[in-house]
């Protein structure tokens, strides 16, 4: 399968980093350990790699936090091997590198801090955030969606008494997510080019509608952005 | 554990020029490919004009929507570029 080109880019500051300074194993990873993009060598798990390296940060942070000595900024383990370099890319990202015992401290570093501009420019902005905010497990995921849909669909019951499907103080119909798209295309078929457009205008309005809708609830700008995802997932079938 | 399926969507890049949004499920494609098989070209229009409205709302100024991967292409996802209206046109 196609990687994304985000997954493809993450991988290519990863391999810059491993032809540059000696490092054979880097990964990216969220600080809750799970693993974003990774460029091993195949007899490294890159999934436990992510959680132990992750978890080797959390407790720095811990022990620096206790002793209230600033803010970690990298750790740094020496085996006999091997060195284990980790260090922040990002409020939510590490980056993670593994490198030979006798590679050079001073370059690793030097090319990990190139690494980490590389990779912090994917989410300066909060709306590029958005795409960690859903790197999590199905479970946890599907959670993060229901809990945001709560909020702008917390208007109880969804049916009235007369079993008309009421949502936002508009009677609304019920139709498949399934069918939908494939039952308007059919209906217009008959316009010919002009489908395109009537299809287009169709979703603008839907989607200008929404975040109306969105504004209107008191939900920032900033935030819109999981609720379109999460909409998407609403109408998906997963 | 992480699966790359439970991606759904995210916003590759963004400035106020250009904004590139990716979908790896997007219900729109599945439809199209479900009912009227693979296509020659990006078809989801609905989707296209739905993320162009969003943002358009957004950020306060007429955007536009071109679907350059689509899922009902054979693509492994929904790619959309969307511009501010007078830089598709100019």
């Amino acid at each position: 399968m196609d990687e994304t080109p985000l997954k493809e880019a993450l991988k290519e500051a990863l391999s810059g980093l491993n032809r540059s300074s000696g490092v054979y194993a880097s990964a990216i990873v969220s600080r809750d350990g799970l693993l974003i993009a990774s460029m091993m060598p195949e007899d490294v798990d890159a999934e436990t790699f992510a959680a132990m390296t992750a978890t080797m940060t959390g407790a720095a942070e811990t022990a620096f936090s206790e002793l209230k000595k600033g803010i970690t900024e990298r750790v740094i383990v020496e085996g006999t091997q091997a060195k284990i370099i980790t260090t922040g890319a990002g409020e939510k990202a590490l980056l993670v590198a593994m490198s030979d015992s006798k590679a050079t401290l001073g370059l690793i570093l030097l090319e990990m801090k190139k690494a980490v501009e590389k990779i912090k420019k994917f989410w300066v902005h909060r709306l590029e955030v958005a795409f960690l905010d859903v790197l999590k497990d199905k479970d946890e995921l599907v959670n993060f969606y229901k809990k945001l849909l709560e909020k702008i669909t917390a208007e109880p019951p969804i049916v009235d008494k007369d079993g008309k499907i009421i949502r936002f103080g508009e009677r609304c119909v019920l139709m498949s997510s399934r069918y939908w798209p494939a039952s308007l295309i059919e209906v217009v078929r008959g316009l010919g080019p002009v489908i395109k457009t009537f299809l287009y205008n169709f979703g603008y309005r839907c989607g200008r509608d929404a975040v109306k809708r969105y504004l209107s609830l008191g939900i920032p700008k900033e935030e819109i952005v999981n609720y379109v995802f999460a909409g998407c997932w609403y109408l998906g079938r997963f | 554990m992480l699966v790359s399926w439970t991606f759904l969507g995210y916003v590759e890049s963004f400035s106020e020029e250009e904004v590139k949004v990716i979908l790896l499920n997007n219900f729109e494609a599945e439809s199209i490919l479900e009912h009227f098989g693979k296509q020659n070209e990006p078809s989801c229009h609905i989707t296209r004009g739905a993320l162009a409205g969003n943002l358009s709302m957004i950020l306060g100024k007429d955007f536009v929507g071109k679907e350059v991967k689509c899922i009902a292409k054979g693509d492994n996802y929904c790619m959309f570029i969307l511009k501010p209206k007078k830089r598709w046109l100019g």
